[in-house]
């Protein structure tokens, strides 16, 4: 495949997807300062293997891409954070102190729950396309969300209304 | 307003954003790197490639250590550029002689602490131990989970590592220290360098570039880097290295992605045929728009011409009279 299709087939692809993705990393991650990081990296994988996946639905596959990445940076992490534990806050527009709440509740949840989460609220994507992206069961991702939400909802006060 | 009210409404304050030309031109490039040093990683079986901007890394090792801060101020030196990107030699094994790739190493942003020599080195060395960005090229011999448990950087540098000799065969320890001597040595300022384990010398004496000599590949082309971020020109570029080829008779072409071969000739190196001499040589190129090229360097064969030691570096042409900027990686300038 030439560079030149390629390139003129993934600008579109990335210029539709691109700011979309840095937010999924950025609510997966946790990590504000690691988030560009793995977005390019999955957007990177995905222009590597373009040829390959160009003809099927390429969102898929880097949204799957970009969360095995944060999965693994939250691994890497994991150690570091023990010895000083300083929860990473998402900064985001326009509404701040709404979204810094949410953000900081949502770093308490495991990278994969928050991934399904951010998916299904933040993307508002279908339990089965998040189930398709995640390579899991239907049933699993069902459980998750509904685990996620328990979980969320003494953190976010359920039934407060914000500001 | 419930929880998943919330959760979607955030989602619903972001604001369409669609990247710059300028952000385009960039991730572009990188690809264009990346896909570059797949390809040439899986082509070149018996070659070796090189790499490294070791200019680049001299000089801006040499503004780093240059200024230190007054005696009784604590606190350390902050940068006051914007981000750049500073190039390092890592030290890799391919076959049985050393293999150069280069690492990128982000500096702070404006108002974070600078970057000391001690820094660049060991995350050099890090990256060298732990093996290459891209595995399809080359290795590293040093075993699973070798640590750098220190860098003391001056003109004797001594690096302790955690123990790795023990798994190790003669030749693996002769190459494992040489991928250590190799990396720390770019540094001008470094004149030899004593590799510990846990704290005890492994070698009698200090290491020094006559250590590794004899483990270079036949040619090495220092400059411009091999990486995912390929060296922005325009007009022109230089390539140099250093070369140990028959009679010191290199040859070069640049190739545009196309196949077009956009300029080729032939260098001579300051020594040959069984010593080792610097190459240096300008290849002057015209494209009419951004262009991801490949620069090839190679020795022909006395017996039927055919070529050898052949090495490749990605590059990114840009037209005659670009502004490349303050980043000399992957752009034609500003869009």
């Amino acid at each position: 495949m030439r560079m030149q299709q390629r390139d003129a087939e993934f600008k579109d692809f990335y210029s539709g997807e691109v700011a979309r993705l840095r937010r999924l990393a950025l609510f997966v991650s946790a990590s504000p300062a690691d988030a560009e990081d793995l977005t390019q990296e999955a957007l990177l994988k995905a222009y590597t293997a373009w040829p390959r996946i160009r003809n099927a639905d390429p969102g898929p596959y880097v949204r799957r891409t970009l969360v095995n990445l944060c999965r693994s940076h939250h691994r890497r992490k994991a150690l570091e954070r023990r010895k000083a534990p300083q929860p990473a806050v998402p900064t985001m527009q326009p509404d701040p102190a709404e979204a810094m709440r949410v953000a900081q509740a949502l770093s308490v949840l495991s990278p994969i729950k928050r991934a399904v989460v951010v998916m299904r609220f933040y993307e508002d994507m279908s339990e089965a396309d998040i189930a398709r992206i995640l390579d899991r069961p239907l049933n699993t991702v069902k459980s998750d969300l509904r685990r996620a939400l328990v979980r969320l909802r003494p953190e976010l006060g359920e039934g407060v209304t914000a500001q | 307003m419930n929880i998943e009210e919330r959760l979607r409404d955030m989602g619903r304050h972001q604001p369409a954003e669609l990247p710059s030309q300028n952000e385009w031109d960039r991730f572009r490039a990188r690809g264009h790197g990346r896909l570059l040093r797949r390809r040439v990683g899986v082509a070149l079986a018996a070659a070796v490639i090189v790499v490294v901007g070791a200019q680049g890394a001299r000089s801006l090792l040499q503004e780093q250590a240059a200024p230190l801060p007054p005696a009784g101020d604590d606190k350390p030196p902050v940068a006051e550029t914007v981000q750049d990107l500073i190039p390092m030699q890592t030290w890799y094994v391919r076959g049985d002689l050393l293999y150069l790739d280069q690492l990128l190493i982000e500096t702070p942003i404006a108002g974070e602490p600078e970057l000391a020599p001690a820094d660049l080195i060991k995350t050099a060395l890090e990256q060298v131990v732990a093996g290459p960005l891209d595995s399809s090229a080359a290795r590293t011999v040093f075993p699973t989970g070798t640590r750098i448990i220190g860098v003391d950087v001056g003109r004797r540098t001594a690096v302790d590592l955690s123990p790795f000799l023990r798994s190790l065969s003669s030749s693996e320890r002769d190459l494992a220290l040489a991928q250590i001597a190799a990396t720390v040595l770019q540094v001008e300022e470094v004149d030899s360098v004593t590799v510990l384990e846990d704290g005890t010398s492994v070698t009698d004496a200090p290491l020094t570039e006559a250590f590794y000599e004899g483990l270079l590949p036949p040619i090495v082309i220092t400059q411009p880097p091999f990486t995912e971020h390929p060296q922005s020109f325009a007009g022109s570029l230089v390539f140099e290295g250093t070369a140990n080829v028959f009679e010191a008779n290199v040859l070069y072409e640049l190739v545009g992605d196309d196949e077009k071969v956009l300029a080729e000739g032939f260098t001579t190196a300051t020594c040959g045929t069984g010593c080792r001499g610097d190459l240096s040589q300008r290849v002057r190129f015209r494209v009419d728009e951004p262009t991801i090229a490949t620069l090839n360097v190679y020795s022909a064969s006395a017996e039927d011409g055919s070529r050898m030691f052949e090495v490749s570096v990605p590059v990114y042409l840009c037209p005659a009279g670009s502004e490349i900027g303050d980043n000399p990686y992957a752009t034609c300038g500003q869009s």
